[in-house]
This record gives C-alpha cells, structure tokens and sequence, in this order.
C-alpha cells in the first residue's frame, strides 16, 4: 500500500519537494504564532499517543492471515518513520556546529579542537561525496586515506587501548575480602580458563566421554555459562522488560517529564 | 615477606609492557595448545549447512572498527562459509561501517571460491529506522529496500535479490554484533519464526544465554573463541591465523590472572602482619 504514488517527472517532483518544504514551514509557523504553549505541548502529546497506538493496534487486533484492516499501512509508517528518523542527522548535525561554532568565536579553552572538528568533518565529507557522485580519482584517494587509513585504524587502536586498562583495573580493584568474593573469584578464574586454550590443555587429559568429562574445564565453564549465569542473566531480563514496559508506557502517554512543552 | 606485600604496588607501566610483550609472543612463536569447539558454534554451523535450497541467509554487520578485532573474524569466517556451502546471502546493517567493512571481506572471498556479486550475494548497506524498519522489510524486502550499496542498482537487477520477496524467503538471520542490537531481531524472531543466530562480542555474550535456553537462538559465536571455533568448523582460511590470536589471548588472560593472584597475596600478608602487630 502507498499513501502517495511515485512522480517520475524531475520538474513535478521538484515543485512537490518545494511545496512540501514551504508548506511544512508555513504549518509550523502558524502553529508557532498563534497555538500556545500548553496546546503546543497537547499536540505533542496527541502525536506521541498516534505513533505508538498504531503499532499496538495493528499487533494486537485479531488477524486474518495474518492481516487485519491495519496491516497494509505498515509500510507506508515505516517510510515515514524512516524519513523522520532521517532528519535527526542534521539535527544532530546543527547542534554540534552550534556548540563548537560558539567555541571556536569566543576562543574557549581547546577552541582549536573544534577547529580540527569542522575540517575534519569538511574533509571527510567533501571527499565522500566527491567520490560517490563526481567519481574523481583523488576524491577516492583521499577518501580512503581519510577512512580506511586513519579513521578504522584509530577506531580499532582506541579500543585497544581497553585492554591495557582493563589489565590494570583488574588488578588494581579485585580483592578477594569475603567469602562471596572468592566464590565470585574462582567462578571467574574458572569462565576465563574455559575461554582460552591453555585452559583447556590443563584439562586436556580428562577423558572427552562419559561423566569424567564433565570435569574439563571447558566444560566447567559451560555450565557456569549455560545454567548459572543464564538464569541470573533471565531474572534481570524479566526485571529490564517489566521496567521497560513501564517506561515506554510513560512515553507513549507522554508522563515523563520534560516531555511536555514547559517541562510538566 | 615485604617483598609480597609489594606484589600489591606492581607500577602500572610494568603491567603494560608484560601485556604488550606476552601478548606478542605467540605471534612470532608457534605455541600449539588444543582447542575444543563448543555447542553453541556448532548449532551456527549446522543451520548453515542445513539451510533449504530455496532460501536466503541475512547478515546484519551491525559492528564497527572498534569490535573489529572480533567482529571481522566472525563475519570473514560466516562468509567463507557460505560461499563454500554455495548459500546467498544480503548484508545489511544498523552500523555505517559494518556493511563497507564486511563487503571488502566478501570481495576478497569471493575471488577465491568463484562467487559473483548479485548472483551469490548482495549488499544493502546502512539502514536506519530500527525496528519499523525491520518489520516493513519482513512484509516486503523489495518494497523497503530500493537498491543496493554496491552497484546502486535496483534490487530487481539482481538475481538473488529477486528471490526475497518478504521474510519468508529469509531461512536464516546471522547478526554480528559488537553491541545490543540483536534485540530488534530477537522481536524478529520471536514475530515471524525465523531461525537466529548472534556473532558477538564476548562482552556481551552472557546476555544471550537465555536466548539460546530458550530456543530463540539456535546458535551463537562469542568473540575471538567464537570466531576461532568456527573456522576450526569449516577449515577456514584463516584458522591458523584465529588459533594464533587465541594463543595471544590466552596470554592476556593468564597475566589477568597471575596478577590477580599476586595482589591478593600481598593484600592477605599484610592483613595477616596487621592482626599480628
């Protein structure tokens, strides 16, 4: 199903695209002049409910073959909702040209790290788009030096670095004071042996069959994995999606605060 | 004795390069310890290997470079899989780097097992919308997705696209995951039956355990070990190069726990001199 049929002529859909933005525009400007603030935030409120009602609705209305009367219009929303979700890139965008903007006018402190931001962001953009439309050579060239020889590598090396610093954190802050610290200990000892190879040749002389073999620490581990940590692991689940059912019924009925227009 | 209680202040720069030096030595040295495969890598394989002919395997890259040193692994040994099985296969993802990343890996692959972009598999790219997005894609694939990232070519152009109609022609979702997305497939999975598996980051793999008890898993690859146990599975290209990285990791762990071991028997010394003096 589709709410609006595709415009294959470039001179019609250029006139829709523009009548859209302006009409869009004049919409919320009026809205802006003349509704006021707790009305504002009562249509807010209306179209949060709408969003999240026709989603319930089509899932919990009876169906048949797996169709009810709303069904057909999943696809349409999930444009919509594509395209909206789509305009929080330039949100985000402006927000942080804002910010970093204002840095670098009134020379706050590190000011020529906003600076290295916004060529940083003009490089790698102009080069991405240069290649992907005009298919020039050095644009490619420059983006693969931008993207694949200095941003995947710095990705990785700061994840790295997590590795030298969980080594230090691990022994800087586990200390085994209490009985329920040596359980936690040794449980751990055991899952981290049962991960690697030399923890399974420390076993490896246990036979691979028969009730022996449930001695193997990697066997060992599997158990501390599968029954142990899974049932803790299903308890605090149940615990997170009762928690999170209750938290998007307070946003689906717009009850936290600060979602309302004036912070009610 | 003091010198015990001093295991307790080892200097952080010590710690450092023992990590960085053992961590190096069986990269340069062959060290060959066993390695068993577990359950949960071989229900992945199996399902793989079982896969009707007339279906299509999902791969959600949803990772990054950050994850890469256990991501890449998973996703390079899923894909040479597949190939080697002759399964097509869509990539997509909720990260901006995971499909470019894992399409060089196809690539590379593909010259090797004679597979051809469009024929064997195709690449959708970035997608964004969360979970609406995923359930107009289950209704209709073609509809939702109106070309590649590769070719930039409508989905019709290519013959393995053609077969996905909506979620029924989908026989297996894999998603590789350095974060908490395999959520929206799990909603998925549990919506539409599709069988699901989960590559993730060892971090996260003790989330997915009561997927996997209660069947909404059918497999699962945890990290580097993950990734290591399924190339040992197909006798992957790279299954030197995972066990190698294992042994490295292996290091890491035994030096997490030397010094674990070794700053509690300082503290327990000087415990022990205080109630004394």
């Amino acid at each position: 199903m589709r709410i609006f049929h595709p415009v294959k002529d470039p001179t019609l859909l250029t006139v829709y695209i523009v009548a859209s933005l302006v009409g869009s525009f004049l919409v919320l400007a009026l809205m802006h002049k003349f509704l006021s603030m707790r009305a504002k935030g009562r249509f807010i409120t209306a179209l949060t409910f709408l969003a999240g009602f026709f989603y319930s609705l089509e899932f919990f209305l009876p169906a048949k073959n797996g169709k009810n009367f709303l069904t057909p219009w999943v696809e349409p929303v999930g444009d919509a909702l594509a395209v909206i979700g789509a305009f929080a890139f330039p949100l985000g965008l402006i927000s942080l040209a804002v910010v970093h903007w204002g840095n670098i006018r009134r020379r706050r402190e590190g000011w020529y790290f906003s600076l290295f931001l916004f060529i940083a962001m003009l490089a790698m953009a102009l080069s991405a788009f240069l290649n992907h439309y005009a298919h020039l050579s050095l644009a490619k060239k420059i983006y693969s030096c931008l993207f694949d020889g200095l941003y995947i590598p710095l990705g990785v090396a700061m994840m790295s670095t997590l590795a030298f610093y969980i080594v230090s954190a691990a022994y800087r802050a586990f200390r085994v004071t209490n009985v329920d610290a040596i359980l936690m200990m040794g449980a751990a000892i055991i899952v981290m042996l049962g991960q690697i190879p030399f923890g399974m040749w420390l076993t490896s002389w246990l036979p691979m069959q028969g009730i022996v073999s449930s001695l193997r620490i990697e066997n060992v581990s599997n158990w501390f994995m599968t029954i142990v940590n899974m049932s803790v692991q299903r308890a605090i689940g149940f615990g997170l999606a009762v928690g999170g059912i209750a938290m998007a019924l307070r946003v689906w009925f717009s009850l936290e605060r600060g979602m309302q227009m004036g912070g009610k | 004795m003091e010198w015990l209680i001093q295991l307790r202040q080892i200097k952080r720069q010590w710690i450092y390069l023992s990590l960085a030096v053992l961590v190096s030595i069986p990269l340069f040295f062959k060290i060959r310890l066993p390695f068993f495969v577990g359950p949960q890598a071989k229900g992945l394989y199996e399902a793989v290997k079982d896969l009707p002919e007339d279906k299509v395997v999902l791969l959600a890259m949803d990772w990054g470079a950050a994850t890469k040193g256990e991501s890449m692994w998973q996703a390079q040994a899923i894909i040479e899989h597949l190939f080697k099985e002759k399964k097509p296969f869509v990539i997509l993802g909720y990260d901006i780097q995971g499909p470019q990343l894992s399409e060089e890996l196809a690539e590379k692959l593909a010259k090797k097992y004679g597979r051809n972009y469009g024929e064997d598999w195709f690449n959708v790219g970035f997608i964004t919308g969360g979970l609406p997005l995923l359930l107009r894609m289950a209704k209709n694939f073609q509809a939702t997705f109106k070309q590649d990232s590769v070719k930039r070519k409508p989905l019709s152009t290519f013959p393995v696209a053609r077969r996905i109609k909506d979620i029924n022609d989908i026989g297996l979702i894999i998603d590789i995951t350095g974060s908490g997305t395999y959520g929206d497939w799990i909603t998925i999975q549990t919506t539409y039956k599709v069988p699901l598996a989960v590559a993730c980051t060892a971090v996260i793999t003790p989330d997915l355990y009561p997927f996997l008890d209660s069947k909404q898993l059918i497999g699962m690859l945890s990290g580097l070990k993950g990734a290591a146990e399924y190339e040992a599975l197909i006798k992957g290209s790279h299954r030197k190069t995972t066990l190698k990285m294992m042994m490295s990791q292996s290091m890491a762990h035994l030096l997490i726990i030397i010094l674990i071991v070794l700053a509690n028997i300082g503290l327990y010394i000087e415990r022990r001199r205080r109630r004394s003096g």
